[in-house]
């Protein structure tokens, strides 16, 4: 007889479980679940466009940023609004902030605990147990996760809810003074990126079941980038790498949905999109390993790797890391230059009727916003899709091949459940994004 | 409270967007505070999966929308000394209780709540005060006064009924955003912010609640002092979006 049981789901953002079906010996198939679905695309429609960048800020804490800037993405792409070159530096400046807090927040959290309680098995570890027995590492994580914070802090006043992009641009130009101090601390807070990565891929590195954490599954891949500016994170088209990590093509951001049909990536499994099959024919993943793919396999100007080949959901944490190092370096970069002290970072517009897609990079991968304006000015329907709700039928795969992985090491079942618990961690869903997003009207 | 223990200490979340968890977490002072404090049940950061001993404080997010989150508040409540209600969900509803398919409740509405911490999300002042009291076993004390007495653009000169033109800002404001003819709810908020959101070009939208326990009273006493076309009037309503007991309700 087939027993279902569910587990709390710990160290992720947001309530989720993990829930197990078993013949009452062993497990016979796991799956990572988030069940309180809400709609929050429902409260959008038939509010004015200014308010919606603040209100999709609140669909999560941890990318509000992301949000924000999607939405008034896709709302100056409605009302064919475009904004002054400073606001998009400076959008992108809070962008790397966001990717780089999330990223360091997972490292600290959720990643580094793992590894540790992986490399010493006698000694179990999550944020408590760093900070009784590991200070330092504490100390220099938070200052870490700071570096993000100062970003946010500075560009939006607080690192969750930063307030500063509106449709048309940003509210208020960044001072030259502001950017130089931000720069020197970002200087000096380098060397701290590089410790995390530095440590993180020494742990994997000692780590001795790592063939545990292996899947076979080959995943289709996809993440936005601007051909012509040459600017990943910010948007642009979606690009698409099948099995193979080929690059396949190119997508526009409103064609997603209806391609996503398509090609199969859609399935029944995934909540905010309806389902045409019981699950899709590909798999998705979306995120850095995504981001670090296509920059190899597109040419690009940015190049993250130089190689990535994924098959072991350890080698994710390495990936993820040298994002954050990049985000780092960008701001720093951004900061040096004038544009981003410009004094224009406004434009104008009149609420008229339209239809408009936007895609960002979130720090968990490709973020798709789109909306309709009627011609009073009010959101007729919203749609956002959000990249841990493309990846989680993936996330599951991966899990059974883990499953039996352990199965065959013949571990116990707590020892499984942990590291089941470690796999999806890895993949650093977010429960928030999740659970809120959807398409309505 | 005890006085020579570490305090125990669990976070919950319900519905929410873990911003609130985030704030205190990574707040400046909760490094001292993980010194001091026991943490328990605290998903987000530690390994435990329920609250099985009694707690002297729980810290919870979110507002409260399926039946078994009730009974889980409930028992947490049974067992908890002190209840403090963290942000604008778990204190007033939230930007969830503007979904109008389910039913919303505040924290207040099922259990007692000891103290609420305001705001989308609380600000950095108000979480470090409130931990640094809790360290100490010192009261806590939450801001009294409403956002006009820390506005960078006080005092507002203005004439009653104020004219109101507009509900959103299209440019950085020079002066009060009521003088520019532009609604903000600092007025009727509660500080502790620093108004943030105004020195960044924004009105307030009253995220932090209001500053005074009769906020119905208080409310309509603004927007008597106000003068809109009706057909603007009808869209004030929308600008409580933090605010569950509006929902619903014709000003």
């Amino acid at each position: 007889m087939k027993v279902k049981r569910t587990w709390l789901m710990t160290r992720v953002d947001g309530y989720s479980e993990i829930r197990a079906y078993s013949d009452g010996n062993r497990l016979l198939r796991v799956e990572f679940a988030a069940p309180r679905f809400r709609d929050f695309a429902r409260i959008l429609v038939g509010r004015r466009i200014e308010e919606i960048p603040r209100i999709v800020a609140r669909l999560c804490g941890v990318c509000s940023l992301t949000h924000e800037v999607a939405a008034c993405k896709a709302l100056e792409n409605a009302l064919g609004v475009e904004p002054p070159e400073t606001a998009k530096a400076v959008r992108l400046l809070m962008l790397m902030g966001e990717i780089l807090r999330s990223h360091a927040i997972h490292f600290l959290v959720m990643n580094l605990p793992d590894l540790m309680s992986l490399v010493n098995p006698l000694k179990r570890m999550d944020l408590k147990g760093i900070s009784e027995f590991r200070p330092k590492i504490l100390r220099n994580g938070l200052e870490f996760i700071r570096c993000g914070e100062r970003i946010l802090e500075v560009t939006g006043g607080r690192a969750v809810q930063p307030v500063r992009p509106v449709v048309g641009g940003v509210t208020k130009p960044l001072t030259r003074r502001e950017c130089d101090v931000l720069l020197s601390e970002l200087k000096s807070s380098v060397n701290t990126a590089e410790w995390a990565s530095e440590l993180a891929n020494s742990l994997v590195a000692e780590v001795e079941e790592k063939e545990t954490f292996n899947f076979k599954e080959k995943f289709h891949y996809v993440s936005s980038l601007d051909l012509e500016g040459g600017q990943l994170f910010y948007g642009g088209d979606i690009m698409a790498l099948d099995e193979e990590c080929k690059f396949t093509e190119r997508i526009l951001p409103s064609d997603f949905y209806n391609r996503a049909v398509e090609v199969g990536w859609v399935g029944s499994e995934t909540p905010n999109l309806p389902a045409p099959g019981k699950r899709g024919n590909y798999l998705l993943m979306t995120g850095p390993e995504a981001r670090a793919l296509l920059a190899t396999r597109v040419k690009s100007t940015i190049l993250l790797e130089k190689k990535a080949e994924i098959s072991n959901t350890l080698l994710l944490t390495s990936i993820r890391l040298r994002e954050a190092i990049f985000c780092l370096l960008k701001s720093i970069e951004l900061l040096g230059r004038d544009t981003i002290a410009g004094s224009e970072v406004r434009t104008p517009w009149e609420p008229s009727e339209g239809l408009g897609t936007s895609v960002v990079e979130a720090p968990r991968g490709t973020l798709l916003h789109r909306y309709k304006i009627n011609g009073e000015g009010l959101i007729d329907s919203a749609e956002i899709i959000t990249p841990t709700s493309m990846k989680t039928p993936g996330i599951n795969l991966v899990l059974c091949h883990i499953l039996s992985a352990c199965s065959k090491k013949a571990l116990s079942e707590s020892e499984t459940l942990e590291r089941i618990k470690m796999a999806v961690r890895m993949f650093d869903p977010c429960i928030s994004c999740l659970t809120h997003a959807s398409r309505i009207g | 409270m005890k006085s020579l223990e570490k305090l125990k200490v669990s976070f919950i979340q319900f519905s929410g967007c873990s911003g609130c968890v985030n704030s205190i977490l990574f707040s400046p002072v909760f490094r001292d505070f993980m010194r001091t404090a026991d943490l328990c049940f605290f998903p987000f950061v530690t390994d435990f999966t329920s609250v099985v001993e009694p707690q002297d404080v729980t810290f919870v997010e979110g507002a409260v929308v399926e039946p078994e989150e009730r009974a889980l508040l409930t028992e947490v409540r049974s067992k908890t000394e002190k209840i403090v209600a963290v942000g604008a969900c778990a204190c007033l509803g939230g930007v969830t209780s503007l979904l109008g398919n389910i039913t919303v409740h505040r924290i207040s509405d099922i259990i007692k709540v000891d103290y609420s911490l305001p705001g989308c999300p609380p600000s950095k002042d108000i979480v470090g005060n409130f931990l640094s009291s809790l360290l100490v076993r010192e009261e806590p004390s939450m801001p009294q006064a409403n956002l006009c007495a820390e506005c960078p653009f006080k005092p507002a000169k203005l004439d009653y009924p104020a004219p109101i033109q507009k509900l959103f800002a299209d440019k950085m404001p020079e002066r009060c955003f009521l003088e520019d003819k532009t609604l903000c709810l600092g007025p009727v908020t509660r500080g502790g912010c620093g108004a943030l959101c105004i020195g960044l070009g924004l009105p307030c939208e009253g995220c932090n609640g209001p500053y005074n326990e009769d906020s119905p009273g208080v409310i309509i006493n603004f927007f008597s002092a106000l003068d809109a076309p009706l057909k603007q009037e009808s869209r004030f309503r929308d600008f409580f979006k933090f605010q569950k007991r509006w929902k619903g309700r014709k000003l």
